[in-house]
């Protein structure tokens, strides 16, 4: 899987979980989206996981500092 | 050892000038000593408990992090001979010993806390219901049962001992989720859960932030040590001109509950509450990080103008803020990311009640827990399920919001309705303190009756006596703290002594002074004055 075929998906999760499209890059963080919180943010931990088939470590869950690492993470764990 | 006394100006005073005098390796060690004298300054028996607190997670997060360490070992011996599921079945072992030994850490420190903190709450309960059960009983009064002693257990609840108790479980849990390194050092463990400034009321350290300031060496700052002690002076301010005085008034309100009536009465006496309780709390933590910061250390901060929230989870996010990060990362992800809330999750078709229904178990056990935490009693626990319901309420109602939101932006974006926001927060907040306060719901039905039922113009006047007329310079006290949280409500990233160390220096001298001698003044300190709200947490 690629970085941009990981961006199409997940531009689709975060558009079912925030209800509007986001244009999301490596730098997006949770203080550029509105109404990311700390329970959307789980949700959204969950919607990704489900989408990808993977598990984010709880280290990640809670110290994900970005889209990017989201990104990275997501292709790691995907191997 | 508390902030506001002579004996602490001494003992830090004692201690800052040593720890630039002597060699920086030393540091840490002074640290570790001074930390312990605090702590031991009272009562010996303190100091015994928190060595137990020190030598369980000690041995628990050393445990945890060997197996890891072998895990690491035995994989890089074998790279390549391993097969990607002999691998991951490898790991997953490895994983639940780690695990193992983290739940027996968790449970003996949850044992301490229980002994010390919730056993005589939970033997009252059994008292009560095996009193109950046997009032079926024919009587024998002259008889001692096994409850007449039982009931005599009265343990001494250490204070501090939740806060530090809770920072020790966080960084057992890192260590289990691999975030930080066990620190193998017994002294240097010491020092992360016993550092003076932040044992008695927090704010509740994190390892990875904390601990490697604590070890490392520090050279004298003087622009650091400059703001350290205004933040110093900023707590004496809040503490003793502010929470004391508004204490020495209100108290008599809390001990005869049936002398003061009226709604507006009580409305007055909560929300002074709300100004002492916030003064008295934050107070302690300017304190707290003011003696850090002159130290080269920076604690994290535990409030942020609470009072100005615009949602009860705005609040939380305001106001103890290292408790509410504790819960958020240690107990309420945890139950959300549970197997048992995956399968709720996944038994709803509706979207909507797959959201809400498990999110809504999750907060329910968390602000349960939080409630407990404060103390050992059910007006606690009320305290924390009435925050709770506000919580649910909120993720429940949230697509209503939205969808009210949608029709008029402009009027929710506007300033009159955030206004509105803070305003209905706040009132939230402080009708809570009529059940946090009293913190048994006999106390929160005394208000409720005497609000609905009492004499308003009695209950004003009754009042008025009690605050006595000089009482009206608190008010002036309590407008300054106010405008320094609305800078920095409007100024998140800017540092208000920043901008007066740019004024000139008669004007900034000026205003130190003033606020010397009027602590000196108007400040109440000394015996009776010195405790602060939280130690009994």
């Amino acid at each position: 899987m690629t970085k941009e075929e990981v961006y199409e998906r997940l531009n689709g999760v975060f558009e079912d979980v925030f209800g509007r499209a986001i244009a999301l890059s490596d730098a997006t963080t949770a203080a550029d989206v509105d109404g990311w919180d700390s329970l959307t943010h789980i949700t959204l931990i969950g919607t990704v996981e489900d989408e990808f088939d993977i598990k984010f470590p709880m280290k990640d869950v809670v110290h994900m500092k970005n889209v990017g690492e989201m990104v990275d993470l997501i292709l790691q764990l995907s191997e | 050892m508390a902030f506001t006394t002579l004996q602490f100006i001494g003992f830090f005073a004692a201690l800052f000038f040593a720890y630039y005098a002597i060699p920086k390796r030393f540091q840490w060690w002074l640290l570790l000593g001074g930390s312990m004298f605090f702590y031991g300054y009272a009562s010996p028996y303190y100091l015994l408990l928190l060595l137990t607190t020190v030598s369980l997670t000690y041995i628990g997060a050393v445990a945890t992090g060997a197996v890891y360490r072998r895990r690491d070992e035995y994989l890089s011996l074998h790279k390549g001979e391993m097969s990607r599921d002999e691998k991951k079945d490898f790991k997953a072992a490895a994983n639940l010993r780690a695990k193992r030994w983290l739940t027996v850490t968790i449970i003996a420190l949850l044992l301490l806390l229980g002994v010390f903190k919730y056993a005589q709450f939970a033997i009252d309960n059994l008292i009560a219901l095996f009193t109950a059960l046997l009032s079926i009983l024919p009587a024998s009064p002259s008889t001692p049962t096994p409850i007449h002693y039982a009931s005599s257990l009265h343990l001494l609840l250490p204070i501090g001992l939740s806060f530090y108790i809770f920072q020790s479980m966080g960084y057992c849990i890192d260590v289990y989720r691999e975030e930080v390194l066990p620190e193998k050092n017994f002294f240097k463990h010491a020092l992360f859960v016993s550092f003076f400034p932040q044992l008695l009321q927090g704010p509740i350290g994190n390892y990875g932030r904390l601990a490697p300031q604590l070890i490392a060496e520090h050279s004298f700052d003087y622009q650091q040590a400059k703001f350290g002690l205004q933040r110093i002076a900023w707590g004496f301010f809040k503490k003793l001109m502010i929470a004391n005085v508004i204490a020495d008034r209100i108290n008599p309100c809390w001990a005869n509950i049936g002398d003061y009536e009226g709604l507006f009465c009580w409305g007055a006496i909560l929300f002074l509450y709300a100004i002492q309780l916030y003064a008295d709390f934050s107070g302690y933590m300017d304190i707290a990080c003011g003696c850090s910061q002159m130290l080269g250390i920076k604690l994290d901060e535990n409030f942020n103008c609470p009072y100005f929230a615009t949602s009860i989870a705005d609040f939380w996010r305001r106001w103890h803020m290292t408790l509410s990060e504790w819960f958020k990362n240690y107990l309420f992800y945890p139950l959300l990311r549970s197997d048992w809330n995956s399968r709720l999750r996944k038994f709803f078709s509706n979207k909507y009640l797959s959201t809400v229904l498990p999110t809504s178990m999750a907060l329910a056990i968390v602000w349960f827990t939080t409630g407990l935490w404060h103390g050992a009693s059910w007006g606690y626990v009320v305290w924390g399920v009435y925050y709770g319901l506000f919580m649910i309420a909120g993720i429940a109602l949230a697509p209503l919001y939205d969808r009210l939101h949608a029709i008029s932006p402009r009027f929710f974006e506007s300033r009159p309705y955030s206004i509105f926001q803070m305003l209905r927060t706040f009132a939230i907040v402080v009708l809570g303190y009529a059940i946090f306060k009293p913190a048994d719901l006999c106390g929160t039905l005394a208000i409720v009756q005497q609000c609905l039922n009492g004499n308003e113009a009695q209950g004003v006047y009754t009042l008025q006596y009690t605050l006595h007329h000089s009482f009206i310079k608190v008010f002036f006290w309590m407008a300054m703290l106010m405008a320094v949280d609305i800078y920095h409500l409007y100024h998140p990233l800017g540092s208000l002594r920043e901008t007066i160390a740019k004024l000139p220096l008669a004007v900034r001298w000026t205003g130190y002074m003033a606020v010397l001698w009027a602590i000196i003044f108007f400040g109440l300190y000394g015996s009776g004055f010195d405790q602060f709200e939280y130690f009994k947490f």
